[in-house]
């Protein structure tokens, strides 16, 4: 039972890492817009802007 | 300060029908010059541009009204912010209680296991000082809000759903450290963590929800005027509304909406004030009047001297007005309320039973606080409450984008049990845009000349008129002669010089109010014509009748196949006009329309709604114009098609901004699905709370079984809530 000595407080800080992560990403407001980015890119790359004249 | 510095504007757009159009305005707006950065966000239909100070917001509206859809400049700080952060701290929230949720749950599993495996004691405290330490923050700042509420709740001496829930994750948090301390071999370590985190997940669902629908509030803001001509120093400049300082002289043109209010000092004309007043028929106004902003300008430029800044104005006030409106709860909620409203001590109650009952039969005391916990968190009515508001709020989001604003939940309610639909005519059931049907030329001239002499008195004004005769003439071929001297009589026609002559356009009386003798054959072909239901423009030229017009407005494209909906719907149709008996035939049989009202003033209008009511039947009227909005306050729903005049959205509690008058058919549809939601999730809501409370009562339900199934309740409610979004027409 010891090694969980060992696993339960390395989980715990791998999880806050990366719970640490995901909280600056959501201060920055990477999930403001779930739906937007996705089309984003190819719409920028592929298509002639639309010029009038 | 520097012209240079950058400054940000907001906009709210309107039209973007998928992502892809949010790119495409992205782009244009990225591209005008002078913008830093441009980002446009699809789920709030919002865009926020970093550009040079020198750059105006009206630009930028009209880079995105090129691409087809509507811009409204605002201001980003002033705005977005509180929102924003609302829901990112939500969101963080959720993720942390997530994180202590699950961390919590494997230590448990571990203390599970251990129980069959023989765990060392030393082990097993050590798993449970664990699962306390990472329950701790769970049940205070995840479940902040919870705490917020039920205490300031308290401080108004009342008991919200919050008391339950916070006292449910208290006990279970005393539960898990007793535990601990006696090192009973039961385990509930988890509870807390996890009824904190499923609870969040809830109300993350439903946020999502609601984030439409405030959505939808914000595009009916839109209708408002967007941006003004300033008249400075050096000529005419477009600028925002919100920039616009009392003392700004603005130029409106006819047709345009005044954009704040203010005080006329130059320019005589008639607008449409019926927002402020009720009063719907044009008024008269000159130098000295006062005019609110929002009201149309209808016959000549104006130059108005703005007198109170936008935000302060009578329009803000409105927009204050629509928005309470669109908060309002539906009367089936009310109820729902209600019940939830004395529920919240009922579970008090019964909690206090389970914990004297349980204690009297001799259960210890891990046990009576475990199951008065289970109590507490399952019997929360929170599915109750998001009956009818998660479906108000889907049906409110589905029906902005089949291109119609919900002003009120209520609205929505009484749509759903209407039984009658009256529709004026011009506008609504028609284009509103008239058409030159056929022209008769007196014996001596030619039909071209006829039109080309009435284009070119016209001129460029907005009146339907004019632009229904400069539609022909072009489509002719014809040259439009530029006229001099033009002048416009409201309610009887334009005089112009047209080469030198001068030509009068208008009605009948008109010409012989000027002493233009009518030719007895002109007068027999206009009498055909009339009986044919079309309406007739009189020209003369050089003091001679010359010719008249038969103009028709043509039905929109699919009014028969909406009036067919509706009736299949069990809704009758019925068409009240202002227009002559002939015109208001022609188009009623276009539609498909049976019964038809000829002739009816904006009173008389009302007075067939009310009649209607009094026979106890729901009435929707359908109007745009001016006159309707009398019509449209006197309705149960009053439903505004929005490409007319934007008065008529102030009294309206539906507004359709898509030029289908089948879009009414599907809201009717659209709200007795709701209907049929709600319903359902009451009954969902009741037979849950029913079931659930007994059964915990009896300690047959744990604290984490007793999250899971509240959760489920709210899940189960807001997923039937949410097919709304993707309900078609039949």
């Amino acid at each position: 039972m010891s090694f969980l000595a060992l696993t339960i407080p390395v989980g715990l800080v791998l999880g806050a890492g990366l719970l640490a992560f995901v909280l600056r990403a959501v201060r920055e407001g990477a999930f403001d817009d779930i739906e937007g980015p996705a089309q984003r890119h190819h719409l920028d790359d592929d298509r002639a802007p639309e010029r009038e004249g | 300060m520097s012209v240079a510095a950058p400054t940000e504007t907001g906009l709210f757009l309107e039209g973007l029908r998928c992502a892809g159009c949010a790119g495409r305005v992205e782009r244009a707006l990225r591209e005008t010059p002078g913008v830093a950065e441009a980002r446009v966000d699809f789920t709030s239909h919002r865009a926020r541009v970093r550009h040079d100070r020198a750059l105006a917001a009206a630009e930028l509206v009209r880079r995105v009204e090129d691409l087809g859809y509507s811009a409204v400049p605002y201001d980003p700080n002033a705005l977005d912010r509180p929102a924003e952060r609302g829901a990112r701290a939500a969101l963080a929230r959720l993720l942390v209680a997530a994180f202590l949720a699950g961390n919590v749950m494997v230590a448990a599993a571990a203390l599970y296991l251990g129980d069959a495996g023989g765990m060392e004691p030393a082990v097993r405290r050590a798993l449970r000082v664990l699962c306390l330490a990472l329950s701790l923050p769970a049940a205070t700042w995840c479940a902040a809000p919870f705490w917020r509420g039920a205490l300031s709740g308290l401080r108004r001496r009342e008991i919200t759903m919050d008391v339950p829930i916070v006292l449910g994750i208290s006990a279970a948090l005393v539960g898990n450290a007793l535990g601990t301390w006696s090192e009973s071999p039961r385990v509930f370590a988890d509870s807390a963590a996890m009824i904190v985190f499923l609870i969040l997940l809830g109300r993350t669902l439903e946020r999502g929800a609601r984030a439409r629908a405030a959505g939808a509030v914000e595009r009916l803001l839109a209708l408002a005027p967007r941006t003004a001509r300033r008249i400075g120093a050096r000529g005419i400049e477009e600028v925002a509304v919100a920039d616009l300082s009392p003392g700004d002289r603005l130029a409106v043109a006819p047709g345009e909406a005044i954009p704040a209010d203010g005080r006329v000092v130059a320019g005589e004309s008639e607008i449409d004030a019926s927002l402020l007043s009720g009063e719907s028929r044009p008024v008269a106004c000159r130098p000295g009047d006062r005019v609110v902003g929002g009201a149309r300008n209808l016959l000549a430029e104006l130059t108005v001297e703005v007198q109170a800044p936008a935000s302060e104005g009578t329009l803000a006030q409105m927009a204050a007005l629509l928005e309470r409106a669109a908060a309002e709860r539906p009367p089936i909620q009310r109820t729902a309320d209600r019940v939830a409203a004395v529920f919240a001590p009922a579970v008090l109650a019964c909690a206090a039973l389970t914990a004297v009952v349980w204690t009297a039969l001799g259960a210890g005391p891990l046990d009576v606080l475990l199951t008065t916990a289970s109590v507490l968190i399952v019997a929360c009515p929170c599915a109750l409450g998001l009956a009818a508001p998660a479906a108000v709020a889907a049906a409110i989001g589905r029906a902005a984008r089949l291109g119609v604003l919900v002003k009120s939940g209520e609205a929505l309610e009484r749509c759903a049990r209407a039984d009658r639909a009256l529709f004026d005519k011009t506008g609504t059931v028609t284009e509103g845009a008239l058409a030159v049907d056929c022209v008769v030329a007196a014996a001596d001239l030619g039909q071209e000349r006829v039109l080309t002499l009435a284009a070119a008195a016209e001129g460029h004004s907005l009146h339907p008129m004019a632009e229904a005769l400069r539609r022909a003439a072009e489509a002719s071929g014809l040259a439009i002669e530029d006229a001099s001297l033009h002048r416009a009589l409201a309610g009887r026609g334009v005089e112009a010089k047209v080469a030198g002559e001068p030509v009068l356009v208008g009605t009948r009386a008109f010409l012989s109010e000027r002493g233009i003798a009518i030719p007895e054959t002109l007068d027999s072909e206009a009498l055909a014509l009339a009986e044919r239901g079309l309406s007739l423009a009189w020209v003369a030229c050089g003091g001679r009748a010359a010719g008249v017009l038969g103009v028709s407005d043509p039905p929109r494209e699919d009014a028969s196949e909406a009036i067919a909906a509706l009736r299949a719907a069990g809704v009758a149709a019925g068409l009240v006009s202002g227009d002559h008996a002939g015109a208001a035939q022609l188009a009623a049989e276009r539609a498909g329309i049976a019964e038809v009202a000829s002739d009816v003033s904006p009173e008389g209008k009302v007075a067939r709604v009310r009649a209607a009511r009094a026979r106890g039947e729901i009435v929707l009227f359908v109007g745009d114009g001016i006159n309707d909005a009398a019509a449209l306050a006197a309705a149960d729903v009053g439903i505004a098609m929005a490409r007319g005049a934007d008065v008529a959205v102030h009294a309206a509690d539906l507004v359709v901004r898509s030029p289908r008058l089948a879009a009414v058919a599907d809201v009717v549809a659209l709200s007795r699905a709701t209907l049929r939601r709600i319903r359902e999730n009451l009954a969902l809501a009741l037979l849950y709370n029913a079931a659930a409370i007994p059964l915990a009562m009896a300690g047959w339900i744990e604290p984490l079984t007793a999250a899971a199934a509240m959760g489920l309740s709210s899940l189960a409610v807001t997923g039937n809530a949410v097919r709304l979004l993707r309900w078609r027409a039949r």
